[in-house]
């Protein structure tokens, strides 16, 4: 309990008084983020151009640069899709002649932000910001399995990369024949830290090092190597211990002339490192002037390729927050993070409102702001806010048109911008606000129900508010969603008093819902479109496509497959029996399986101490029912070719192999079939 | 003669045989190479490639004798390197010279002569001379034999014992031409090409045998860095620790690599061998000097996969990796 109170009366202590929430406003304001407070040229929307009148031409202290945006060219829309983000930019100095709206929309002539229907025009979002990602709720077990998987996962690559980027063999290759390890059998490595170097630039320096030195021998060899590693790092090449120049080449065959200028460094080279001609600064010259070309060349080629890529990306022009325009409510999350309001838009579906939702530890509640943009609730939905207003939560609907049990609607025709309190409202002694708002937007209703709070200096209405339940819930109906917008905190009064209002409904916990609510895609195209990261996915896929181009299928190094250090015992047999096919072997494969399946004869029939066949074939016909006669022919067939030693290579005729080898399998397949019936092999 | 000469020469060489046969420039390269590196080459083959063509064209090429010997089963030693046969008139015995004693000799299908008469060219081509009834008889310079053999049938033959493999500096693999190059032909065959009138053709004559012997000679002056030799020696030996190799090539196979890699470094016209003439060379001069294990056999691996993992471990000299 002390700790509790400890905190709330530090809470107390580091929040601002709210006679300074005009002031918190204008330090929140003056960040550059919110560039229709600095930016005099800043394309307002038609929407955002009502704001104009009430401001006037002076200047404003929170926005200095709004009375000049309002004469700047108003922002052209671009229909993206169902979120209309879009806005063109600054610097578009034609936007206000060729494209103005006001001047080819048929309802220019309304007020601002006003259609001929009465209803006012949707405010188009310039850009969308991602709203904070949460987890959905997976419950423990999936918690964990999302996580491992999740991990899992990114190890894999982590582990793929590493392997893809090392050299060494993989892990199941035949390890390396003892004979290698033997330094003799190698030739001694020009020292350990040039077998390391593989940077390109570092390869030149050291070339040019050398050189400096007058050791234009190993100038050359560095020279050669930075040109075998830029081809190699660009995948033209595959640089290897066991590879030659000549394979270099031989790689290098579907761009003839790199090849051509390859060559020619590969022949200086090799002049010096197997021939007679010695290393001099003519040479070196010669080798450094033709390899710094291509070693460069590579690298531009694909830098002018990358930064082709960003520049695509980029639009030109400077574009701005949808959160931070005089639209967006940004402001207002952080004018009520200031005062411990903990505003957010909500992000899930008025459908999971528990109509019985607790009231939480201090027993405020909750309040759930509709703007204007905010999906109309069906007639059950309306049931399930208003019994959750009932249950005591605050539920306040800004521009939204009103539920039919309310008896009452929104229509225009206020004569003034200027707001007053009424005498209804107690927000303490307060004294006169100044407050103004952009529209005309007035609330009518059909009787004397509700108590209301605002009200426009001709008398009509602006804001009521209706107690529900008997918890301290209510319901609070506003004109227009202005006082809830970053516009509306830049005039006059009007951030004390939302933040009054907001706080003087005793909820901390504000929840805002916009058009963005329920906006979910049908189609995996619209969750692509919906992103915004279409040029992001497309530099993706263009990068996987010249990684394909570069390098093949596989990005990587290349490897061999794995190679298996063992076969299989049945490939062993498949191997030998189609060498005996190919050798045409037959009848040295039957001779021998004819003498194992007669001892496995005798074994089995136990005739091991009987001499001769005969006591076999009667034994096999008595147990199995066969024809003696048959048996013992089969046996005295297999047996005579225990003492035939022709040579497999007998020049047999076509049709006299092709009868042989059919004969042959026959006779394997009748003795194969006694061994069967007398029990098997074993 | 300069290496650029060396090698314009060779390159007219490989351009008048290129004109009759089509398609087959890596083997007439290698030939070529076999020749100047005094060696002998086995060519394995089915039959219709045109090995006896190349034989003819080369011959004219280079100004040699050339001679065929069909193998057979029933062919005799003495119908190789001949005898001596009684002549009447001059009661005595006289030495009729056998078709050995040419300067290209075809040995086609040699692997259809019993092993006797196989053995016959053993001394031809190792020693380049005949000994028959006691007395040696040189044959004439420049020698070279190309034999020849049917991988596909192997039905009354004998096969060629390793001592006899090993004195073949080479072994080629021939395989049929391409689709293209096969229509080039058939092209050439309606313009009148006829591989019987090799004279209509008009190939010249590039070099003299005598030319020939001295560009042999020359190979010598071609230079072989130490650490060359370092690699021939390492990729010999690890085909005799092979695992899948039963015996590995001699120290006539190091040999063998050597004089091709400095042929190819002349027809390429330098005067010094690099690694890559070695380990391009290797798995001709290397296949036919390898015996493998039965079960490696059975495992369908071949000479020409173990010399692969023996190029893919030895390590190339100088190399920039």
């Amino acid at each position: 309990m002390i700790a509790s109170a400890l905190f709330m009366l530090s809470v107390i202590a580091a929040e601002p008084s709210l006679e300074s929430a005009n002031e918190q406003t204008r330090k929140i304001l003056a960040h550059d983020n919110y560039g229709f407070c600095h930016n005099p040229k800043y394309p307002l929307t038609d929407n955002e151009a009502g704001w104009c009148p009430p401001v006037g031409p002076e200047e404003n202290s929170r926005c200095p640069a709004y009375p000049s945006a309002c004469d700047a060219p108003r922002a052209v829309l671009q229909d993206l899709g169902r979120l209309n983000f879009s806005r063109g930019g600054e610097g578009k100095s034609d936007v206000g002649t060729d494209q103005d709206p006001a001047k080819d929309d048929p309802s220019k002539e309304d007020k601002p932000g006003e259609t001929k229907s009465g209803k006012r025009k949707q405010p188009k979002r310039e850009t969308y910001e991602e709203p904070e990602a949460q987890m959905p709720e997976l419950g423990g077990l999936g918690y964990v399995l999302f996580w491992v998987i999740l991990g899992g996962g990114v190890l894999g690559l982590i582990i793929i990369i590493a392997r893809n980027s090392s050299s060494h063999k993989p892990e199941d290759e035949t390890p390396a024949e003892p004979q290698d390890a033997d330094p003799a059998a190698l030739p001694a490595p020009a020292g350990p830290n040039e077998q390391l170097v593989r940077d390109v630039s570092a390869l030149l320096d050291q070339a040019r090092a050398a050189a400096s030195a007058g050791d234009y021998n190993r100038a050359i060899q560095r020279a050669h190597a930075a040109l075998l590693h830029r081809l190699d790092h660009d995948g033209l090449i595959r640089v290897a211990p066991f590879r030659t120049n000549g394979d270099y080449l031989r790689d290098l065959g579907p761009q003839p002339d790199l090849r051509g200028s390859v060559r020619q460094v590969v022949r200086d080279v090799e002049q010096v490192q197997f021939g007679t001609t010695p290393a001099d600064a003519s040479l070196y010259e010669r080798v450094i002037q033709r390899i710094v070309p291509i070693v460069t060349r590579r690298g531009d080629t694909l830098l002018m390729l990358l930064a082709a890529c960003s520049l695509y990306s980029c639009d030109g022009h400077k574009s701005y927050p949808f959160d931070r325009s005089p639209s967006g409510a940004n402001a207002v999350i952080e004018l009520g993070a200031a005062y411990n309001l903990d505003i957010k838009f909500r992000t899930t579906s008025l459908t999971a409102i528990d109509r019985a939702e607790s009231l939480g530890d201090h027993d405020h509640g909750r309040t759930i702001v509709l703007l204007h943009d905010a999906p109309e609730p069906g007639a059950s939905e309306w049931d399930r806010l208003l019994d959750w207003a009932d249950n005591g939560h605050h539920l306040v609907l800004a521009g939204l048109p009103p539920p039919s049990e309310l008896n009452l609607h929104i229509e225009t025709g206020a004569t003034t911008h200027t707001l007053m309190l009424t005498a209804d409202y107690d927000l303490g002694d307060l004294g006169d606000l100044d407050l103004l708002t952009a529209d005309d937007a007035r609330l009518v209703r059909s009787d004397a129900l509700g108590r209301p709070l605002l009200r426009f200096t001709d008398d009509s209405l602006y804001a009521i508010q209706y107690d529900r339940g008997y918890r301290s819930g209510d319901v609070t109906v506003f004109a227009d969603d202005r006082l809830f917008t970053n516009g509306g905190l830049m005039l006059r009064d009007n951030p004390e008093l939302l933040v009054r209002f907001l706080k003087d409904l005793g909820a901390r916990d504000i929840e805002l819902v916009d058009g963005l609510l329920d906006l979910g895609a049908d189609t995996p195209a619209d969750t692509i479109a919906n992103t915004h990261l279409t040029p992001v996915i497309l530099q993706v896929l263009a990068l996987l496509a010249i990684l394909f181009f570069w390098r093949g299928v596989r990005f990587g190094r290349p490897h061999d497959p794995p190679t298996r250090s063992r076969r299989h015992f049945s490939e062993h047999i498949e191997a030998l029996g189609t060498h005996y096919a190919r050798a045409r072997a037959s009848r040295h494969a039957v001779r021998i399986y004819a003498g194992w399946a007669l001892e496995r004869l005798r074994e089995k029939t136990q005739s091991t101490r009987t001499p001769g066949l005969y006591p076999v074939a009667q034994a096999i016909a008595g147990r199995t029912g066969d024809d003696e006669n048959r048996v013992m022919e089969t046996l005295v067939e297999a047996s005579s070719l225990q003492g035939d030693g022709g040579d497999p290579r007998i020049a047999y005729s076509r049709k006299a192999i092709a009868s042989a080898n059919t004969d042959d399998l026959k006779l394997m397949q009748d003795l194969a079939r006694l061994v069967r019936l007398v029990g098997g092999p074993r | 003669m300069t290496p650029h000469q060396f090698a314009e020469i060779c390159t007219n060489i490989r351009n008048q045989v290129g004109r009759v046969l089509l398609g087959q420039d890596e083997i007439i390269d290698n030939v070529l190479i076999g020749v100047l590196a005094r060696g002998h080459v086995l060519i394995e083959g089915v039959p219709g490639l045109g090995k006896t063509l190349m034989v003819r064209a080369l011959a004219k090429v280079l100004g040699c004798v050339a001679k065929r010997i069909q193998f057979t089963p029933d062919l005799m030693p003495s119908d190789v390197t001949g005898g001596n046969i009684y002549n009447q008139q001059k009661q005595q015995f006289e030495f009729m010279p056998g078709p050995v004693f040419t300067q290209l000799l075809l040995a086609d299908e040699i692997n259809r002569a019993p092993a006797k008469t196989q053995a016959a060219l053993l001394e031809a081509m190792a020693d380049r001379s005949v000994s028959t009834d006691g007395v040696t008889r040189p044959l004439p310079q420049p020698f070279f034999v190309m034999a020849t053999q049917n991988p596909v049938e192997s039905q009354g033959t004998y096969p060629l014992p390793e001592a006899q493999l090993d004195r073949f500096l080479m072994k080629l693999d021939v395989t049929h031409p391409s689709r293209e190059t096969e229509k080039r032909l058939l092209a050439n065959v309606v313009k009148g090409f006829d591989a019987a009138a090799l004279d209509s053709v008009g190939l010249e004559q590039v070099v003299t045998a005598e030319n020939l012997v001295f560009m042999q000679n020359y190979l010598n002056q071609i230079r072989v860095a130490d650490d060359l030799l370092d690699y021939i020696t390492d990729i010999v030996a690890r085909t005799r620790s092979h695992r899948s190799v039963y015996l590995g090539a001699s120290p006539r196979g190091s040999i063998a690599l050597l004089a091709t890699g400095r042929a190819r470094a002349a027809m390429e016209g330098r005067d010094f061998v690099i690694p890559d003439d070695i380990k391009t060379l290797a798995p001709s001069v290397l296949r036919h000097r390898l015996i493998l294990h039965p079960d490696a056999e059975f495992e369908g691996t071949s000479a020409d996969d173990c010399i692969q993992t023996v190029l893919s471990e030895a390590r190339v000299p100088k190399t920039a990796a």
